[in-house]
Formats: C-alpha cells, structure tokens, sequence
C-alpha cells in the first residue's frame, strides 16, 4: 500500500455524446455511492490544463478513458503511470491523445504527479456522435469499475 | 536548375490535421501549400430542419477550444434575423463570457503551443522541465479563463448556458466576486506574460498584410460593430457575402476565404490589434509600448506578444464588467420566429467569425453558412510561407522545417474549426 493520505481522485475522461467516448464518465455515474467519502470521482473533458490541475491537486489519481490500442474492442488495460509515461502504441493512445499523456507528463515535469497515478484503458470501436455505448465497451463498464475499486482499495487502503 | 522540397507530413501543435509542402526552385519559393487533409464536418447541413434556438448549442460542438466564439456569432446572427436587441447587462455579460474564452484560448497557444518554438523545446512538456514557474503561469491564467466560462458558460468546455436572446440563467453578483479575485491574479500573470513574450528572440518578418477586424466605436470589438480593413474596407455585418467569397481548393478540404477585389487577408489578433489599438484599456496600451509594440504589428511572429496584450486586456475587461455590473431584471429578451435572414459576425480568439441563417416563418433553419477564421487566414499563411521562406534558405534543413512550423503556428490556426471536422470513426483495423 502506498502512502496516500490526500485527496484520492478518479477521473473519468469523455464526452457523453461521442459513443465509446462516453466510457470516463458513465464510469464515474456507477462508481456514485460505491466510493468513501474520501474518494471523489469526477467526470472531465480531457483539456489538457483541467487536466493538469485534477491530477495535481490529489495524492492518487485513477484516470478511466476510452482508447485506441489495437487490441479486441472491450479489452480492458490498466496502466501504472506514476513512474513511467504511457506506452506510445503507434501514437494511438487515448481518445485524448494529446491529452492525457501530455496531462500525465506535464504534472510529472512540474514535480506535481501523485505518486499513484493509474490509468484504465477500454479499447473502444466508435467515438460517432450521438451514439450511446457500443455493445464490447458497455459490456466492460461493470470490471473496468471494478477494477477501479479494486485499485483504490489495494493501494490506498480506501473503498 | 535545383529543387527543394519542405514537407512537414504532420503538423504538431495545431488543432486538427495539415501539412505542409514548400517547393523552393533555383533559390527561389515556387510553392507553398498548407494540405489540411481532415474531412469536412458537414455541420452547416447539420444545421437544416434544426430549431433556431438550438444553433448557438448545436455550433459550440464545432470546437472544443473556441465554443463561446460559435455560440456568440450565432446568436447575433438569430437576433439580427429576429430582430431583437440585446443591451445592457446581458450584453456584458456576453462580452465577460467572450473574455474567458480569449484569456483561455490565447494562454493555451501562448504557453503549450507557441512558446515551445521561441525556447527550442519540442513542446510544453519538455519546455516545463526547464521552466516550470512559467509553465505554471500559463497554466494559471488558462485557468482564470476556464472559471469564467465554468460560471457563465454553465461548464468549461461548449457551454450550455447561452441562448438566444441571452442567458437561461444570469450570476448573482456575489457569484462573480470571487471571479474578481482570480481576475486580478491573472492580470498581474498577463502583464508578466508580455514582458517574457516581448524578450523572446523574434525572427525578422514584416508583411504588407491587409488586416481585416470588427471595429465598434466605443469598445475593442468583440461582439458587434463593422468589418473593417487598413485599406478601406467599412461594411456592415450583413453585406459579408457581398465582399468576401469561398472557394474549394484541391489540396484542402477547408475552403479558402479571399477578398472578391483584394485577394488574401488577415484575421486574428495582428489585425485587431493594428486597427482597433486606440480601444485597448490604457493598462494594455501600456504593456504594449513596454514591450516594444508600436501601435500596428504586421511581424506575424510577434502575435505570441500581441496576444499577450489582449490577455491583459480580457483580463482588465472583465474586472471592469464585474465591478458594474447589475444584475439584469430577466435573463433573456423574447424572441418569434419568422422567416428571415440573419448575419452575425464576431471575433473569436483567432480571427473574424461570420455565420448566416435563414429561417422559416416557424423559425426552422432552412440554411446555415459558417466562416471560421482558419479558413480565413489559410491562404495568408500560404502566403506568409512564400514571402518568408526565401530569406531562410541558409538555415540547416531541420531548423528551416521548424521555422516553417512555427510560421503556421504564429496563427494558432484551428483546422478542426476549419474543415468543421469531426472524426467519425478512429478504430484502428
């Protein structure tokens, strides 16, 4: 267990109305009533600066985002980014692409990155507006909160 | 005969996706061509069968960067149509809105996206290694801009709380208190910016642009007034059409805007600030000589500074409206629908913005046309590269490709805006 005594964050990053994109922030909607008080969890564009702030200000964060890996759609990935930027994978990360990583690597380079940053990647298939989840993203939700949970109770000794 | 190609397949630091080619033949630039190759967005075809009320939330979509821009030329271009006024209070507070949206915007380019070039750094995070306080100040002030769009806007990014007419809900002015204190901040942070701005190594560039701003008689255009230029140009909103025209070029799938008499021109900060610089607050005017501003710039690498000036003045604007302000008896001014046409035209953080409806007796849009400022400005920055780009030919192959970059970059070009792209489907297969 790491040692966390500050404000332990998730952060959902997505637009609602952009299909798999929605992921970050419907996480956060089942995560509501299932986290401690000393757990927030908010929801959040991915602009870069916001981002930034969100990340700084928290002794441990758990950024969940819809992502491009190549991997089978739904596939769930978690990376711990606390020590180490997040793999390239032919520059197709994030649906946040510059982003997250960039958020992640401007808090390291500012000395501002908690020392527990993870981040949860769901291989997404559509970010097309107006769409809800597709099928393999949505059938994933209920693990990558899970997973979430799971985290912030091993390493944080919350939840 | 010797032959010399630029190619930069992959603009960075700029919203969206271009590129770039410069054939250079005998010493000489032959061609210059910024390929932006993001697929059109189609959302003036979105826009038809749409209610007029749900313009200003449906164009706020069209960038993440510059929402309140969309949405302050749609509404002006709904009420020119439904002929309503909006004064007082509620237009000030627009004008408030506006300001977040440029100190946010400006501070973005200014610090991750345009510095970089000045410091040699291949971009924000590499720079914030070395200078992490002036990171933070960006960062900061970036910051100040997003809390007015946060309480205004209803959220930060594409604000939800515009209509047309005004607001669905006005701030208390005990809401905009604290506001002040953020705006004082990052006042002091803008004065700070143009000091470090004005002492970075400033390439040598002068063009004879022709500048094209809004200009309102008694404030630095914003919202209303009349499209201008330094060579005579004075027309009202409406008769956009009448003197600018679009047209497809092959290479691009934004189109490219020219004057019908004069050929390419300049939107954006230069041309504000060149034609509108006596409206300036005095602080701002201030700031500028300081920096070593005359009272036009036409150094296009000098808009890294130039915007700093107007981030002092957003900021000194909006400390001004929240010291006045009162809080408007109703949110909103009524408006009916019936068939008409509307113009609105105002100036987002990069340049002149014009949109044109026309609406149905119920107010349903039959049509919708949207004229973003790097479509504007893309045949200038063609130009920019031929004019500039034979005076470099000396420099090492990499800093020349550089320097071809940053010169796209001193417009802080938003080619999703552009191309009003929206990408679709990016599953890799």
């Amino acid at each position: 267990m790491s040692d966390v005594s500050g404000p332990i964050r998730v952060i959902g990053i997505g637009n609602r109305d952009r299909g798999d994109d929605a992921l970050g922030p419907l996480v956060v909607d089942a995560l509501r009533d299932r986290l401690p008080a000393t757990v927030s969890a908010v929801e959040h564009s991915g602009e870069v600066a916001g981002l930034v702030d969100l990340i700084s200000d928290a002794d441990a964060v758990y950024l969940v985002d819809a992502a491009v890996m190549g991997l089978e759609p739904g596939s769930l990935r978690e990376f711990d980014a606390s020590t180490s930027p997040l793999p390239a994978l032919g520059g197709a990360f994030s649906s946040h692409a510059l982003g997250l990583s960039e958020a992640i690597e401007l808090a390291r380079a500012l000395d501002a990155l908690p020392s527990v940053c993870r981040v949860f990647a769901v291989e997404a298939t559509s970010f097309e507006a107006g769409e809800g989840l597709s099928q393999p993203v949505a059938d994933t939700l209920p693990r990558v909160t899970q997973a979430v949970i799971d985290s912030i109770r091993q390493e944080s000794g919350h939840a | 005969m010797s032959r010399k190609t630029i190619k930069v397949d992959y603009l960075a630091r700029v919203e969206g996706e271009g590129a770039l080619n410069v054939t250079i033949r005998d010493g000489q630039v032959s061609k210059a061509e910024l390929r932006i190759f993001e697929p059109p967005r189609f959302f003036e075809a979105f826009l038809r069968g749409r209610d007029y009320a749900e313009a200003p939330d449906v164009t706020a979509r069209i960038c993440g960067i510059c929402p309140v821009a969309y949405q302050m030329s749609a509404v002006h271009a709904m009420e020119n149509a439904l002929d309503i006024e909006v004064e007082g209070q509620l237009r000030a507070l627009r004008r408030l809105l506006y300001c977040g949206e440029w100190i946010e915007s400006h501070a973005l380019h200014i610090y991750m996206l345009h510095a970089p070039d000045f410091l040699g750094y291949a971009g924000a995070v590499d720079m914030a290694r070395d200078y992490p306080d002036i990171v933070k100040r960006g960062l900061s002030l970036k910051k100040a801009g997003n809390a007015i769009m946060t309480l205004l806007g209803g959220r930060e990014i594409h604000p939800i709380n515009v209509r047309v007419g005004g607001f669905y809900r006005t701030p208390t002015r005990k809401e905009l208190e604290p506001l002040a204190e953020t705006l004082k901040q990052a006042r002091e942070d803008a004065l700070a910016t143009v000091r470090w701005t004005a002492g970075l190594d400033m390439p040598e560039a002068e063009r004879d642009y022709h500048l094209v701003a809004l200009h309102h008689p008694d404030e630095y255009a914003m919202n209303t007034g009349r499209i201008i230029s330094n060579r005579g140009l004075d027309i009202a909103v409406a008769d956009y059409n009448r003197h600018f025209v679009e047209s497809h070029v092959q290479r691009s799938t934004a189109l490219h805007s020219h004057l019908r008499e004069h050929d390419c021109y300049l939107v954006g900060p230069l041309a504000r600030y060149s034609l509108n610089h006596g409206q300036l607050s005095s602080l701002a005017r201030e700031a500028a000589k300081e920096a070593g501003l005359g009272v036009t710039c036409t150094n296009p690498f000098q808009s890294i500074v130039v915007r700093s000036v107007e981030v002092v003045y957003a900021c000194d604007e909006a400390l001004r409206i929240i010291d006045e302000y009162q809080e408007p008896e109703r949110p909103f001014e009524l408006a009916e629908p019936k068939a008409s046409e509307g113009f609105g035209c105002t100036e987002a953080p990069r340049g002149l913005l014009f949109h044109r409806y026309r609406l149905d007796e119920n107010g349903g849009i039959l049509e919708a046309q949207i004229v973003p400022p790097t479509a504007q400005n893309q045949p200038s920055i063609e130009a920019d590269l031929k004019d500039l780009v034979g005076g470099w030919l000396d420099l090492p192959a990499d800093t020349l490709r550089e320097r071809c970059e940053q010169t796209i970059r001193n417009y802080d070009p938003c080619i999703s805006c552009a191309t009003h792209f929206l990408k679709l489907d990016v599953r890799h297969e």
